[in-house]
């Protein structure tokens, strides 16, 4: 029987040396993380602009190194691996990134990056990878004639389809995919959103969603954590997150989407800005923008665990309503 | 002319009609603008939405003059302040226009601050040029101009760099400097695009808060319909150059009735509904030096017709002040 946990990761920390105005310091991008993803979800990873949720990605895929921690995928310690199991380990687990103008070599036509992961791992004779490059196209909704031409010549949307379809030849189980919708129009958007959800199907495979756009999460994940600072907040469910989050800050970030319906106005905007990753705020991280603060909010770091049955956060004060509590 | 307003009977304050924006840089000239017409009340905040390439921004660099003469220039159309027409207005008076009367802000703070000048120094340069005031004085100015967006310990802000600012604290330096001369119409062009939600949500608060404050108007660009619905009195929807549908915001947003707005609202992911598949508009936005004869969004839409891709359809008043451009609404 394989495990239902695809990827494990226990207190991960990822650390950056750093030197302002002469003295050294450290930026904590990744500070104590530890999640499970289960096999066939889409997790989600949802936060403001350098909150850490890209070196999450990275760390837990090892395109960077971490500091501390150990990451499990498939049963196999990550840190552990040498070249060629890495190489059998970036077979499984795919990334799809961002912007798709500069995830594409210019120069090179779509057939070509298409099969450059076959060439890589070396699989198949050269009628085959021409057959499965065809094949690959179609499945993300593009022309077959469209492998003789080079990447200006698509759009944002097609070349995310592009993109997708790379990560796919390998058959990967796992794909990182960090803000790959944050670049498209409305309208594109939509398209490529329902173009992942059907591939997951299609393939079984098990997304790590990374988003700072909370709609989007909402509409694709099963579950998803919350960062802010480096630390996870809280994780949960998207139903039950979005129903009644738990932390102070899941709530300020769901109130200010702003509604698409003129009759329901802005709700309870936080204030202030989010601070320097350098120098964080002693205690929580959230304190001096949280609302219910308290003295013990200003000096001791809240523990991340259970606070309802299945439900974990990080604070002193979650958002439970009495006689809810575990 | 199409009247939002029928029981006011003086000239709105900014009223734009039949402007149209072309381009001559490429091989073949490009209509980026084609038969716009609007109008802007006191105190009252119309947003433009579109995709990208929908003509939004060219529309908003238009109305400022700011569109390069060496690339392309309004080549028909009426674009009037308080009654004075706009187009054909020399340099000179163009300039007392803009800053004084109608200010922008753009979507990304950082490239529009000057990187090695601080913000208090930018943001007195425009005092001291348009208000004609002393360095001591346009320093009070910029400080309570400071405190005005909201910048908490303007004293010490005045003297920072950018770069030691947040992107949040870069649009509000941008909005103090846009309203410093008290303009009577701020265009704000993706003003939110790029910060955080949060930040968003802050900067939003603040346009709407000032609005009434300091009784200006606001043309808002964006993309996003969240954000008209929190902003935003009338609404114009872009598409490839041209206006495909104009009401007021609730009626929009309650009755959309042209393909493309019901396309758009269609491909949302809902954060309160529990949809999972979206509905997506099919293919792409049409390249603007290649549009099909007729009707630009024919090759997208599921209720196209032959007319469609013949003739381009008017703009036709669904009901009194909802206008939208589609065959649809002429069948019988």
């Amino acid at each position: 029987m394989t495990d239902p946990i695809i990827l494990s990761a226990r207190n991960v920390k990822k650390y950056y040396p750093v030197k302002t105005l002469g003295k050294k310091g450290l930026v904590k991008a990744v500070d104590d993380v530890s999640l499970d993803i289960v096999r066939g979800e889409t997790f989600g990873v949802v936060g403001e602009s350098g909150c850490g949720k890209s070196t999450l990605g990275k760390v837990l895929l090892r395109l960077e190194d971490l500091t501390e921690g150990t990451v499990i995928f498939n049963g196999q310690d990550l840190s552990g691996l040498n070249r060629a199991g890495l190489k059998t380990f970036r077979k499984q687990a795919q990334v799809i990134y961002q912007d798709p103008y500069s995830a594409l070599n210019p120069k090179k036509k779509i057939g070509a990056v298409i099969e450059e992961p076959f060439k890589i791992h070396r699989l198949f004779t050269k009628q085959e990878r021409q057959k499965k490059v065809v094949a690959l196209l179609e499945k993300v909704g593009l022309h077959p004639d469209h492998r003789d031409r080079y990447p200006h010549e698509f759009s944002g949307g097609q070349r995310q389809r592009i993109i997708t379809a790379r990560a796919l030849s390998v058959s990967p189980e796992f794909i990182l995919a960090d803000e790959p919708v944050s670049a498209l129009d409305v309208s594109i958007q939509a398209q490529v959103i329902n173009l992942l959800m059907d591939l997951k199907k299609e393939e079984s495979l098990t997304y790590l969603f990374i988003s700072h756009d909370l709609g989007v999460v909402k509409h694709i994940c099963d579950r998803l954590a919350v960062m802010y600072l480096g630390r996870i907040v809280e994780t949960a469910a998207v139903e039950e997150f979005f129903a009644a989050p738990l932390h102070p800050y899941s709530r300020a970030l769901i109130a200010a989407v702003p509604v698409v319906d003129p009759r329901i106005a802005l709700s309870a905007i936080l204030e202030g800005d989010v601070p320097s990753p350098i120098n964080p705020p002693d205690g929580c991280h959230f304190h001096p923008r949280c609302s219910i603060a308290g003295d013990i909010c200003r000096r001791k770091a809240p523990r991340f665990e259970e606070k309802l049955s299945g439900r974990f956060a990080a604070c002193h004060f979650p958002l439970i309503n009495q006689g809810e509590a575990a | 002319m199409h009247t939002l307003e029928k029981t006011d009977m003086t000239e709105p304050l900014l009223c734009i009609e039949n402007m149209t924006t072309r381009f001559f840089a490429g091989k073949a000239p490009v209509t980026a603008v084609d038969n716009l017409s609007l109008e802007l009340g006191r105190e009252e905040t119309l947003a433009i939405v579109g995709e990208s390439g929908s003509g939004k921004s060219v529309t908003a660099l238009s109305i400022m003059g700011l569109i390069p003469k060496s690339q392309g220039r309004v080549t028909r159309g009426s674009i009037r302040l308080k009654g004075q027409e706009l187009i054909g207005l020399d340099k000179k008076a163009m300039t007392r226009i803009r800053g004084n009367r109608i200010s922008m802000i753009f979507q990304e703070p950082m490239t529009s601050l000057n990187p090695v000048l601080t913000a208090g120094f930018q943001l007195m340069e425009v005092i001291q040029k348009h208000r004609h005031m002393d360095r001591q004085k346009a320093r009070k100015e910029a400080l309570h101009m400071l405190s005005l967006v909201g910048i908490p310990e303007p004293d010490s802000r005045l003297d920072a760099y950018p770069h030691q600012m947040s992107g949040g604290m870069r649009q509000r330096v941008m909005i103090a400097m846009a309203l410093s001369c008290h303009p009577e119409i701020m265009i704000a062009d993706e003003p939110t695009t790029a910060l955080d939600v949060t930040i968003q949500a802050q900067i939003l608060h603040l346009i709407n808060q000032l609005k009434s404050r300091i009784g200006m108007s606001v043309i808002l660009i964006t993309h996003d319909l969240g954000v008209v619905a929190q902003t935003a009195q009338k609404v114009l929807v872009m598409y490839a150059g041209r206006v495909v549908e104009q009401a007021w915001v609730q009626d929009l947003f309650d009755h959309p009735v042209h393909p493309y707005t019901l396309g758009l609202f269609a491909s949302l992911p809902k954060i309160k509904a529990k949809t999972r598949r979206l509905t997506p508009i099919r293919g792409m936005v049409p390249s603007l030096d290649k549009l099909p004869q007729g009707c630009a969004f024919q090759d997208r839409c599921d209720k196209v017709m032959d007319v469609c891709r013949k003739k381009q359809p008017p703009f036709v008043a669904v009901t009194p002040d909802h206008f939208s451009r589609c065959w649809c609404h002429e069948s019988p």
